[in-house]
């Protein structure tokens, strides 16, 4: 495992798409920190306020001050000379690091009240968009997580053990994958969301919609761990396990899972993104993740207003940028494991 | 090679044929036979202009129904007036009720006969002559119509009232009952008719005279073999256009479901401009179906359209176009749409016997600090200048500005204090124990609000109105769920706790709510179709609307209306939030157009005209 990682640094497409995510989990992580203001806090004075710029002035820190020219736009202008001074590390609004530790220190504080700090810019009701994509960054990133170890799980399970044993448990088993195959995830998805919406509120509506995507999206994990293992099954050192008298849990445990865990690598970080996207859809056609919390697929759902893109309000298609940063750091970390861990199956 | 070329040939050419062939049938309009102009004909006060050209316009969502039996909604509505006329109707500039199809009428002095002198001249589109049969004939056979028993004969009486069953029971002919009383119809001579009232009913002149009258010579043996639905039917309109007769300025030309509807002008209108040539200018009016108001407002920014209502929040982009696209946008200022708020009151139980809502949470939802608690905490400028971009207005009371002659502007207003609300919360016994309010019992204080998705100025709203009660400790969870699905819930299972939504249209006459402010109306919103008033306001806002449907004195029913918008105010059953301005985008090439905030643009279409393009 350890060389494993070391081979995946050895590469640059590895370093760089290990260390994008090392950063977006971080922010997940740290979203409390980073944000800039609360998440749902709403200033009707600054809708769609343009990103804020930060520059060194007297010294230190400062955004530029910015008026309200035309309310119907809305349009902002700079203001010429004036400037707000930026702290960093400096207290804010409450928040718990971790979940846990109640802090009030942020990476990024304005010091006057007045100051707008909008480092992304606002969206329809003057809330910042950076924090919001920062705290929608937990939602979306590890809706990949929980998704794919549900998945993985119940694949290797079900997969691993009709692998083994044949016969009338294979049979079942994949006549079971097949009709789970055969039913339209979508259209499934949508009806289940609409069934349970009355009974959950926004943030348990998130972990359904995880549990739902995963419940799904077994089956082809399945098919794939049961032949491997049907394949494992024949070799000789299991074979040889068998005649030994192993039971077949412990031939399963120590033998053949271990030879299965390169590709489970694999496949794990090439579905995460599939999750991903599949969140953002699903709060894009307004089915996923509701108001007031924040994940990247509901923020871009609000942004497909035609006026926002006559008016050229660009930042709130920032959460695009990020999802597409995300689903392509997962697939470069995807294709360098393969490259280490299937030397055969080389893609340059 | 070459066979194959030429076969392909071939098959283009009969591809070709077929296409031309599909999109013209055989001519289904002919020539209309034209008759001369009607010697009552009334002349249009606009400038004489040329006939010819073609007026093109988009509409979010297709039509129902053209027929004005059945008709509940108001893209049908719309397309039914441009076929269709009544005997009155009201003045876009004065807001006076003036004569359409009738050219004057006497009331008696005991306000229960009209009498309606009909226009001599008048024919159908096509040329069947217009007479007071078919005033009759539209009341009472059309709408007053009874449901017979096939086996008997005989009309089915419904068991709860003792009165005849209706063949066609719609809101529109429901609407035409007075207190579920029919009025009398009879024909005095040909071009004279008279109304006899069960009762004093003030607004008759306004809706029984705006009524849209329903030719005779086609539609009488459809009612006699009980096929009026399907002879006047949306397959009517898409197979033979030609059979929607009609009084108004424009003829049913095709409908394409999904696609488009088509208007001509009626070569047979009753209206002539100061030089003689008669009314509409416009030959055609070809209205496309688009999916939302969105799109339609963005195919007028393409200069694809002649006329569209914009959306407040639209209107910067698209007059970045009116150079490019030779457009102006015209402010009409306050519109009558409003949006609201309510809380769910019906203290019903369910069929599952559950009550609707948990009873903690109606008793907040009952007690009038409360809701006086929430109004205050709305920050309702902040959403005209956040939401709607300025472009809108704080309001106060049930009846937009907009409607200067009934709009109290003294009612209790409700002005952004967060310090209030939470002096009245305290009073009403809710206390906060750390971030949260919690009432006397100590149960947390949250509820869940619903709105339309389809509306983002809505949900935007939606999200304001949550983070305000955020400030006074509430939780609000927010659902943005599907129109359909919100009706349902608001209006048959109850199953909501709250619910923003908005209405538009705003009538001329305050009867025409009674649907909403009375307790056993179906629109009653918080608590609809009650058998008897639940509470004392209610009560009385009940007895003040019977004196407005009864009253003849204007004064008297405005004072009663006032004192309904100030009960409302001061119950705050409706939370109102704010109503939107109004914007019409419309071509520069045509002329005489005349905007009046209560017409709209679109008033004078039949004399609005433009070069034939």
């Amino acid at each position: 495992m350890k060389s494993l990682f070391r081979e995946v640094l050895r590469r640059r497409l590895g370093q760089i798409s290990l260390f994008t995510l090392l950063a977006l989990y971080l922010t997940a992580l740290f979203a409390g920190f980073l944000a800039t203001q609360p998440v749902n806090q709403q200033n009707l004075d600054a809708t769609y306020h343009p990103p804020t710029r930060i520059t060194w002035h007297d010294g230190g820190l400062a955004v530029r001050a910015y008026r309200l020219v035309d309310r119907s736009g809305p349009h902002y202008e700079v203001v010429p000379d004036q400037y707000h001074r930026v702290r960093l590390f400096a207290p804010g609004f409450d928040y718990k690091l971790l979940g846990l530790v109640p802090l009030k220190r942020h990476l990024l504080q304005a010091e006057s009240p007045e100051a707008r700090l909008y480092l992304l810019g606002s969206d329809s009701t003057g809330r910042c968009v950076f924090s919001r994509l920062v705290y929608g960054s937990r939602v979306s990133l590890t809706i990949g997580l929980i998704g794919i170890t549900i998945t993985l799980f119940l694949g290797l399970i079900v997969g691993g053990l009709s692998g083994y044993f044949g016969g009338k448990i294979d049979f079942f088993a994949m006549r079971g994958v097949e009709f789970l195959m055969a039913v339209p995830s979508l259209y499934l998805l949508l009806a289940l969301r609409s069934v349970l919406a009355p009974r959950f509120s926004s943030d348990q509506m998130f972990i359904v919609i995880v549990i739902i995507l995963s419940l799904i999206g077994w089956a082809g994990a399945a098919r794939v761990l049961r032949g491997m293992s049907l394949s494992l099954r024949r070799r000789q050192f299991v074979l040889a396990a068998e005649s030994m008298g192993q039971s077949p849990l412990r031939i399963l445990r120590l033998h053949i899972l271990p030879n299965l865990a390169s590709y489970l690598l694999v496949a794990a970080t090439l579905s995460i993104p599939g999750y991903i996207l599949g969140e953002a859809a699903l709060s894009f056609l307004g089915l996923g993740i509701a108001e007031p919390a924040s994940s990247w697929g509901l923020m871009l759902s609000q942004a497909q207003n035609i006026k926002i893109f006559m008016l050229n309000f660009w930042w709130l298609l920032t959460p695009g940028a990020a999802i597409f940063v995300t689903v392509i750091a997962f697939n470069l970390l995807g294709d360098v494991l393969r490259d280490v861990v299937d030397p055969r199956m080389k893609t340059q | 090679m070459r066979t194959h070329r030429l076969l392909i040939s071939g098959l283009a050419c009969f591809a070709c044929f077929l296409l031309f062939a599909c999109s013209r049938p055989p001519s289904p309009l002919a020539e209309l036979p034209e008759a001369p102009l009607p010697e009552d004909a009334e002349i249009a006060p606009f400038p004489p202009g040329q006939h010819g050209a073609i007026f093109v316009t988009t509409m979010p969502g297709d039509i129902n129904t053209l027929n004005p039996l059945i008709s509940e909604d108001a893209a049908s509505g719309a397309a039914i007036s441009r076929f269709l006329e009544g005997l009155t109707t009201l003045d876009p500039e004065t807001g006076e009720i003036i004569p359409r199809l009738a050219k004057s009428w006497e009331i008696s002095p005991d306000g229960l006969q009209f009498t309606f002198h009909l226009r001599r001249g008048v024919v159908w589109s096509d040329g069947h002559p217009f007479t007071a049969d078919d005033v009759v004939f539209t009341w009472r056979d059309a709408f007053y119509a009874k449901q017979t028993d096939p086996s008997t004969g005989h009309p089915v009486v419904d068991p709860e009232t003792g009165r005849a069953r209706l063949r066609f029971p719609s809101r529109p002919a429901f609407f035409q009952m007075i207190e579920g009383q029919e009025v009398q119809v009879e024909a005095l001579d040909s071009h004279t008719v008279r109304f006899t009232l069960p009762q004093v009913y003030a607004p008759f002149l306004l809706f029984g005279g705006g009524q849209d009258i329903l030719p005779k010579h086609i539609l009488e043996r459809h009612i006699a073999d009980g096929t009026l639905l399907d002879a006047w039917s949306i397959n009517t309109a898409i197979h033979r256009p030609r059979e929607l007769v009609g009084l108004g300025a424009f003829l049913l030309e095709s409908y394409r479901p999904g696609e488009r509807v088509v208007f001509r002008r009626n070569p047979n209108y009753w209206r002539r401009d100061s030089e003689g040539q008669r009314l509409p200018y416009i030959e055609r009016i070809v209205t496309r179906i688009v999916g939302d108001a969105n799109a339609s407002n963005v195919a007028f920014a393409q200069g694809l359209t002649d006329a569209e209502g914009l959306q407040a929040d639209n209107v910067t982009w698209i007059s970045r176009a009116a150079e490019t696209q030779d457009f102006t946008i015209h402010d009409l200022g306050p519109s009558n749409s409003t949006s609201f708020v309510w809380f769910n009151l019906n203290a019903g139980i369910s069929p599952e016997g559950r009550p609707f809502i948990p009873p903690h949470k109606l008793a907040w939802f009952s007690d009038q600090r409360f809701r006086q608690a929430v109004s205050y905490a709305v920050n309702r400028q902040g959403i005209v200048d956040g939401v709607f971009a300025g472009r809108a207005s704080p309001l106060h009371g049930y009846v937009s500005p907009k409607n200067r002659n009934w709009h109290n502007p003294d009612v209790r207003r409700y002005p952004f204090d967060l310090a209030r609300a939470r002096a009245l919360l305290a009073e009403a016994g809710f206390a906060m124990r750390g971030a949260r309010l919690h009432d006397a019992q100590g149960n947390p204080v949250e509820f869940a609000l619903m709105t339309n998705n389809n509306n983002n100025l809505r949900t935007e709203m939606a999200t304001v109105f949550a983070e305000s009660m955020a400030a006074l400790g509430i939780r609000v969870e927010l659902q943005f769920i599907d129109f359909n699905t919100i009706i349902r819930r608001t209006s048959e299972s109850f199953n909501y706790e709250a619910c923003l939504l908005g209405l538009g249209g705003g009538a001329p006459d305050p009867y025409a709510s009674k649907d909403i402010l009375m307790s056993d109306g179906r629109l009653h919103f918080w608590n609809p179709a009650q058998p008897r008033p639940a509470t004392e306001w209610e009560a009385r806002i009940d007895d003040l609307m019977r004196l407005i449907g009864r009253e003849l004195d204007p004064e008297k029913r405005r004072a009663a209306f006032f004192e309904v918008q100030e009960i409302m105010a001061e119950q705050q059953p409706l939370i109102f939030l704010v109503t939107s301005n109004e914007y019409v985008g419309l071509r520069n090439r045509w002329q005489n157009v005349k905007p009046t905030p209560l017409g709209g643009v679109l008033w004078n279409l039949d004399a609005l005209w433009a070069r034939p393009n």
